[in-house]
């Protein structure tokens, strides 16, 4: 056992590391799936409970980045047990914990529930989804040189044409391939997000969004996050597939996850 | 799925290649990970399981199109767990607690900085938004940086109203075309807003807007409505966002006026000399005869008819490839195309005879049939002479 972790559990007890803020009136355990093994447990307060472990006052902290990635899944993990057991949860930021014992949480719950459970409510029965929208500008720009003669025509004459001859024509076939991509997305988009609109409660556009590493050579149009009732995901899947039979695109549908991004209440 | 196993120490487990029927398993194989690298196995407590004692047992969509590649299977949403979408909700989104709650040291959350800074490069984090909330100074240093690579500029007092993605119909190029961007309505100006690299496409102090209007066009072979606007220099632009309605309410009520009104704009802005008018456009593909380099063609354009003239414009390049006055016209006929054409759009056609020769031109067959009228009843009555 490292010293970190000797040193948590020497002072155990005196803080609760929080999960998630689920549906249930009765006290309970949900074993030890917790970070680094931690005995869960859930504090009521009326109907609504906290999804907790106790620990120590100190935050998770750590420059090691494989401890790190541990803690972040085991945190997602919690919150994906809480919300197969209880329904859709609110989930906490990584690292949310609340300085005392159960009866300090307690009373957070009862100074938040009516705004808790307001928001219990709202998100029941739905779930959020990310989609993103991902291009691949070679293919589409083969699929533009099928649909134009005069380009095609313009690319198989400049293949034929010496190197030098050929520059100032390549160059304007390149601006205008460029050209008609962005008017492909634009089309795209256009004919999409009232499809999209259609099945999810809300929607937001994210300004800022990373890839995986196997998107990386694809280009990136939008992601969205997407909060959507659990009975019109199957519906939201077609409209998305419909973007995923398009030669040249390619979508990625991640979720269900708990709705992070959907939270009114910033704070309790 | 996590694809960086190999990171986790275990290139054994290659799980970016399993294909999981549902996240259940994905999730105890995550776990099964865990366990491996603690040198412990823990049994997940079988009330967890699903379908057994959970009370609402969840779907949880299977794991399709692993590897990007299209597959003849239905497109369905991956929970695979890839640490970058993890990162993203866990550590931007969610509940916080308040103040007074967390834990904090002097006063300042301190949380999770670290464990961020495990996770990703600091440049990485402050490219991707992560360090929002967390400390001031490089916030404010990363405010300064991101002010000259991409901010939108805005004048003091200048207060954004409205933002939508849309595009510019761009003359100015060599070939026309639709510029992308973000327009902002601002409640001094309006303005499409480039953001890399950086530049203002287009601006219009509000109080310079004469009139709008929303127009259909074809794009792409597909209906869409078009804002114009008309400044008081009496030039236009043209635009399009995906909600034209919304914006153009919100210009109205940003101006405090009603602006939209029937504006005489050609299509396609073909500038043509005073006293002529468009009677009927439409576009249409041309038969492009072989010139210089370039070999016989089709090509798409507009067919316009004046009171005067008829013309084709070339929709790439804006320019005029073929017109003829009226007087010059001996005859207009429907017909088929007899050359082989790929575009079987073009198969019937409308043949105009002058006295230089014949075009042809192709497209829709009822379109076809109603610029033919329109050019017949154009057509002066005389006796057709043909020689």
């Amino acid at each position: 056992m490292s010293e970190t972790q000797e040193a948590r559990e020497t002072e155990i007890g005196e803080s609760r590391y929080l999960y998630c803020i689920v549906n249930c009136d009765a006290e309970m355990s949900l074993g030890e799936i917790g970070i680094d093994y931690a005995k869960v447990h859930i504090i009521p307060y009326k109907d609504i409970a906290a999804v907790v472990h106790a620990c120590s006052v100190k935050p998770y902290e750590t420059r090691d980045h494989e401890k790190a990635k541990l803690w972040i899944f085991t945190h997602n993990y919690v919150i994906d047990k809480a919300t197969e057991r209880f329904g859709t949860v609110l989930p906490f930021s990584f690292d949310a914990i609340i300085r005392g014992n159960d009866d300090t949480v307690k009373d957070a719950l009862s100074k938040g529930y009516e705004k808790l459970k307001g928001e219990l409510d709202r998100v029941e029965g739905k779930a959020e989804y990310t989609v993103q929208i991902f291009c691949d500008p070679e293919k589409l720009t083969q699929e533009i040189l099928i649909e134009d003669q005069e380009l095609k025509a313009l690319k198989e004459k400049i293949e034929k044409m010496p190197k030098g001859a050929a520059y100032l024509l390549q160059r304007k076939f390149e601006l205008k391939i460029k050209d008609m991509i962005s008017a492909s997305i634009f089309k795209l988009a256009d004919e999409f997000s009232s499809k999209i609109r259609k099945y999810v409660e809300e929607i937001k556009v994210e300004e800022t969004s990373r890839i995986p590493e196997r998107y990386k050579d694809k280009k990136l149009i939008a992601t969205l996050t997407c909060l959507v009732s659990n009975e019109k995901v199957e519906e939201l899947d077609k409209v998305l597939e419909g973007i995923c039979n398009r030669r040249g695109y390619d979508v990625r549908f991640t979720g269900p996850w708990a709705p992070f991004s959907f939270i009114k209440l910033k704070e309790i | 799925m996590m694809s960086a196993s190999p990171a986790l120490g275990h290139p054994s487990v290659s799980l970016s290649s399993r294909r999981f029927e549902n996240a259940e398993i994905a999730l105890f194989s995550e776990r099964d990970i865990r366990d491996e690298q603690f040198g412990k196995i823990q049994p997940v407590p079988s009330s967890l399981v699903r379908g057994q004692g959970s009370k609402r047992p969840r779907r949880y969509p299977g794991i399709l199109r692993a590897n990007g590649t299209k597959g003849d299977l239905t497109m369905k949403a991956e929970r695979e767990n890839d640490l970058v979408d993890v990162l993203d909700k866990l550590l931007n989104k969610g509940l916080v607690l308040n103040a007074d709650l967390i834990i904090s040291v002097a006063g300042v959350p301190l949380i999770g900085v670290n464990l961020k800074a495990a996770l990703a490069g600091i440049e990485t984090m402050l490219d991707y938004g992560m360090m929002e909330a967390w400390d001031q100074r490089t916030r404010e240093w990363y405010a300064k940086e991101y002010a000259t690579k991409g901010a939108v500029p805005l004048a003091e007092g200048e207060e954004v109203i409205l933002k939508m993605l849309g595009s510019l119909w761009d003359r100015r190029w060599i070939s026309p075309t639709w510029r992308p961007g973000s327009f902002y309505l601002t409640n001094k100006r309006f303005f499409l807003f480039r953001k890399e690299p950086a530049e203002i496409l287009f601006e219009i102090e509000l109080d310079k807007l004469e009139g709008l209007m929303i127009r259909s066009d074809t794009y792409l072979r597909k209906e869409r409505e078009e804002l114009y606007i008309q400044f008081d220099c009496g030039e236009t632009a043209r635009i399009h966002v995906s909600n034209i309605r919304e914006l153009k309410d919100a210009i109205e009520e940003t101006v405090g006026k009603q602006l939209e009104r029937e504006l005489s704009i050609p299509y396609e802005q073909y500038p043509l000399p005073q006293g002529e008018k468009i009677v009927q456009t439409e576009k249409f593909w041309y038969l492009f005869p072989s010139m210089g380099i370039l070999t016989e063609a089709w090509r798409l354009g507009r067919l316009s008819l004046t009171n005067k003239r008829l013309f084709w414009v070339y929709q790439v390049d804006n320019q005029k490839m073929f017109e003829v006055p009226f007087d010059e016209i001996i005859g207009v006929t429907l017909g088929f195309n007899g050359k082989e054409s790929s575009i079987s759009a073009c198969e019937k056609v409308l043949i105009i005879a002058y006295n230089g020769g014949r075009v042809l031109f192709g497209g829709d067959e009822n379109r076809l049939q109603k610029m033919k009228i329109a050019i017949e009843k154009m057509i002066p009555e005389k006796p057709i002479v043909m020689k």
